[in-house]
Parts: C-alpha cells; sequence; structure tokens
C-alpha cells in the first residue's frame, strides 16, 4: 500500500474556498437501477467533498508521481507528526478518497506479489 | 539517549530499539501482557509477559513456544528451524543472571528470542527480536536490544512512551484505560489515593489556529471534568518554546463538598482537589497536559509527572565552552519539558 501512487482522478472539479480548503465536485455515472429510481425520484450525479486544510495538502500530492510513502514522509516532516502516527491516518484518507471515486491508485507492477 | 535509539516503555517493560521503531499491538496490563513492535514495513519485536507466583518450568514454557512457532509455520505450509540455548553476543551475562533461556528461529525471517522470569516482579517475560533472514547484523542487533530490556522500572519512576510520546511516573501508578490514535494519545491512570491522566494532541499549529492555549485548554479541561463540575483558577505563563497553562480547583458538586468537609475532620485524603497543567510545545507542534485528581497533599506528583514528560530535544551552542573551540562550537543536547509552575 506504501508503494501505491495516487492520482487525482480526471474530472473531479476543484475549487478552493477563502480559507484554502479545497471543494472537490465528483460526478459519476448512475447505475442502472439509480437511473430508473432517478425517473421518480431527484437522485444527484454529483458527490461533494470539502478537504481540510491537511486534506487539501494530501490531495495536491496526489499526482500520480509520489508513493503514498513519499506523502506520509513529507506530511510528519511538515506537521511534526510521529511517522506511524502519520501513517496510520494518511493511508485511511486516501483510501476514502479513492472509495468516494476522487482518487486512483496506481501500482507499481514490481509491487504487486506474483508480478512480473 | 544514544543517537539514533528510542526507548519503548510500558507496563514497565521497557526496551531501546532503533528509531522508527513503533508498538503496533499494546494489550493486557501489568499482570499479563502483549507487546509488539514493528518499523515502517514489519513486526521487528514482540514481548509476552505473564505474572507467575512461585517458581516456573522455563525449559517447559519454551517448548511450548517453540511449538507454537512450528504450528504456525506449518500453517502457512513454510519451514522453519529453532536453535534454543542461541549464543547472544553481547553482555549476556546479564540474562545468565535472571537464569534466561535463549532461542532462536529462522523462517522466511530470523529471530532470536529469550525466556526467563524475573525474581523480583515475577514476570516470565517471552521476548524475541525478528530480522530478515539476510540480515547479517540480526544478532548483534538481538543481543543488543535482548541484554538492555528491563522489565520492572528501576527507580522510582515507570516509562510510558508510545509514538514518540514518553512519559516518567511514579511506580505504583495501574493503567485504567487508553487511546492511542492518530494524533491524540490518552493514558489514564490509577494510584493509592489519586487519578492520573496524561494527554498528548498532534498537530497544535492547526487546533490553535483561531484560539490559545488558555481557551482552548480550559474549554477541554471543563467538557471532559463535566461530571466532578470544578470550580478551579487558571494562570497562565511561558517558558522558552512553551507556553503553558495551569488549572488548580476542587470537585463542587454538593456530595464532594460535604464528602471534603468531613475527610478534613477525619484527616483523610479523599480525591476532592483537580490539577491540570498543559503546554503547547512549539518545537514539537504538540500539546501536552497532565491532569491529577486526588487530596490537598498529591499536588507534587502533577510536577513530577509533568517533569517527566519530553517534548521535544533541541540542539543549542555551548559557547562558552572553551574546550570546544577546536570544534568551533560544541552542539549540547537537552530536553523540552513542561516543568514549572510559573512562580518562577
Amino acid at each position: 500500500m506504501l508503494g501505491a501512487r495516487p492520482k487525482r482522478r480526471p474530472g473531479v472539479e476543484v475549487e478552493e474556498t477563502d480559507e484554502g480548503e479545497l471543494v472537490l465536485t465528483i460526478s459519476y455515472n448512475p447505475s442502472l437501477g439509480l437511473k430508473i429510481l432517478a425517473r421518480l425520484f431527484f437522485v444527484p450525479t454529483t458527490r461533494i467533498l470539502t478537504l481540510d486544510r491537511i486534506g487539501s495538502e494530501i490531495w495536491g500530492m496526489c499526482d500520480g508521481e509520489r508513493r503514498i510513502e513519499d506523502i506520509v514522509s513529507e506530511i510528519a516532516r511538515r506537521y511534526k507528526l510521529n511517522r506511524r502516527e502519520a501513517e496510520v491516518a494518511i493511508i485511511t484518507y486516501i483510501k476514502k478518497l479513492g472509495d468516494k471515486g476522487a482518487l486512483d491508485l496506481v501500482m507499481d507492477p514490481a509491487s504487486i506479489e506474483g508480478g512480473i | 539517549m544514544i543517537e539514533g535509539w528510542d526507548y519503548i516503555g510500558w507496563q514497565g517493560i521497557t526496551v531501546c530499539v532503533p528509531k522508527g521503531w513503533d508498538p503496533v499491538v499494546i494489550g493486557g496490563t501489568w499482570d499479563s501482557g502483549y507487546l509488539q513492535i514493528a518499523d515502517s514495513t514489519t513486526i521487528r519485536m514482540e514481548i509476552k509477559w505473564k505474572r507467575v507466583k512461585g517458581e516456573v518450568n522455563l525449559p517447559l514454557i519454551l517448548d511450548r513456544f517453540i511449538s507454537e512457532i512450528k504450528q504456525r509455520a506449518a500453517k502457512k505450509k513454510s519451514y522453519v528451524e529453532v536453535e534454543r540455548d542461541a549464543k547472544l553476543i553481547d553482555r549476556k551475562k546479564v540474562l545468565e543472571k535472571k537464569g534466561a533461556l535463549t532461542f532462536s528461529w529462522e523462517s522466511i525471517a530470523k529471530a532470536y528470542g529469550v525466556v526467563y522470569q524475573c525474581p523480583e516482579c515475577k514476570r516470565v517475560i517471552i521476548a524475541q527480536v525478528i530480522s530478515h533472514r539476510e540480515d547479517p547484523n540480526a544478532l548483534k542487533l538481538a543481543s543488543w536490544i535482548l541484554t538492555r530490556m528491563e522489565d520492572h522500572p528501576d527507580g522510582d519512576l515507570a516509562l510510558w512512551s508510545a509514538y514518540g510520546f514518553s512519559a516518567r511516573i511514579p511506580k505504583g501508578y495501574m493503567l485504567v484505560s487508553h487511546e492511542i490514535k492518530s494524533g491524540y494519545i490518552r493514558l489514564a491512570f490509577e494510584g493509592r489515593k489519586t487519578e492520573l491522566l496524561l494527554l498528548r494532541w498532534s498537530l497544535a499549529n492547526i487546533i490553535l489556529e483561531k484560539t490559545n492555549i488558555k481557551e482552548w485548554y480550559v474549554a477541554n479541561f471543563k467538557g471532559r471534568r463535566k461530571k466532578e463540575r470544578p470550580r478551579f483558577e487558571v494562570r497562565e505563563w511561558s517558558d522558552g518554546p512553551h507556553d503553558l497553562v495551569l488549572i488548580e480547583g476542587r470537585k463542587w458538586r454538593p456530595i464532594d463538598r460535604i464528602g471534603y468537609r468531613i475527610e478534613k475532620l477525619l484527616s483523610l485524603e479523599g480525591k476532592y482537589f483537580i490539577w491540570g497543567k498543559a503546554w503547547h510545545c512549539r518545537e514539537s507542534n504538540k500539546i501536552y497536559a497532565v491532569e491529577l485528581l486526588g487530596g490537598e497533599k498529591a499536588r507534587g506528583i502533577l510536577d513530577l509527572v509533568s517533569e517527566g514528560i519530553t517534548c521535544h530535544v533541541w540542539e543549542e551552542e555551548d559557547k562558552d565552552n572553551e574546550g570546544a573551540d577546536a570544534r568551533g562550537k560544541a552542539e549540547k543536547k537537552a530536553w523540552g519539558r513542561g516543568g514549572g509552575d510559573g512562580r518562577r
């Protein structure tokens, strides 16, 4: 997991608030079930996520180049966090952003067990 | 403190391990527990302890432990080679004095370990240091760590540390609850007539962005002590890289006021007084707090414990040191602590 490179998903719209926090608007294609439901009820086709200051910094580092390990080191250094403390929080955060459709995780072929 | 090494202390067990090794699994009590320590990639050390009254059959305990290792390896369809009486190289006499049995095993990893019963605290300790199979320093590292491991506090203070948080508190306090989360650590202890609470928050610059340590800590304290409804006074001061707040008060529920008067007449010491000391350490970007509940005479414990919390290390130039002229300057290391009561 630490070797994975999180990458911002194309199509995610980003706005910055006055306080420097980021607001992400994530569009997604509704499933067939949702499309049917949308004929009867209002079904949103976007999801809005507001990232706090550190979350915004993490988002900024998810460029598909840096590994999670690098992000952990950088955040731990900036905020003087214990490395393991930062690791647990950042991995959970990146997983959450991935689940919400804001990020993709790019794995190095070599880091995948059994890969060639 | 040795450069590049850190102490980990839990339930009286103290180990000096390379920096970057942190506890990942913490469980149990003083009488029986388990501590697992890992580096950034894998498990590096395991310690199990159990208090047993009377003498124990150490060879039998080691046999059982070895068969557990073999069972685990068999489950993973992996081979394991076990050797008893492993030759630890460094200060092994320390372990011999304790009557320790040593062992080693090699599978996908390599480990060296010890089993012994401490004659003083009566705890049976099983500890092993795990390394990569190809690591040429595995034996040296394991020997160094295992021969320096302590199973009970040597002096009057016991070390408790996790994730860079390190505190020395009087021996005899029992951990009653703890929370270790990213950015927040809470350790609650109970002594004979006092209760002690140690707290640490990370990301202080963000917590205190729109407030100050006094306002923030007082609100935090009030929220945490709602049940006790304390009446208190607050004092704040600065000391080097620290902004400190001291709360001194008393539980103010009618039952506590009556109880206090009665116990005072009988010269008893109930837990009616409450103190809280918090400091913002700018060097480490953290907020530390020590809270104490106890009798009037317990006040000194607050200072003793806050003095025992290491919050940062800094290096300062010792310009007056003539001996250092050859090197141009000498660097001196000092530990930042949350001491003092602001009356200086």
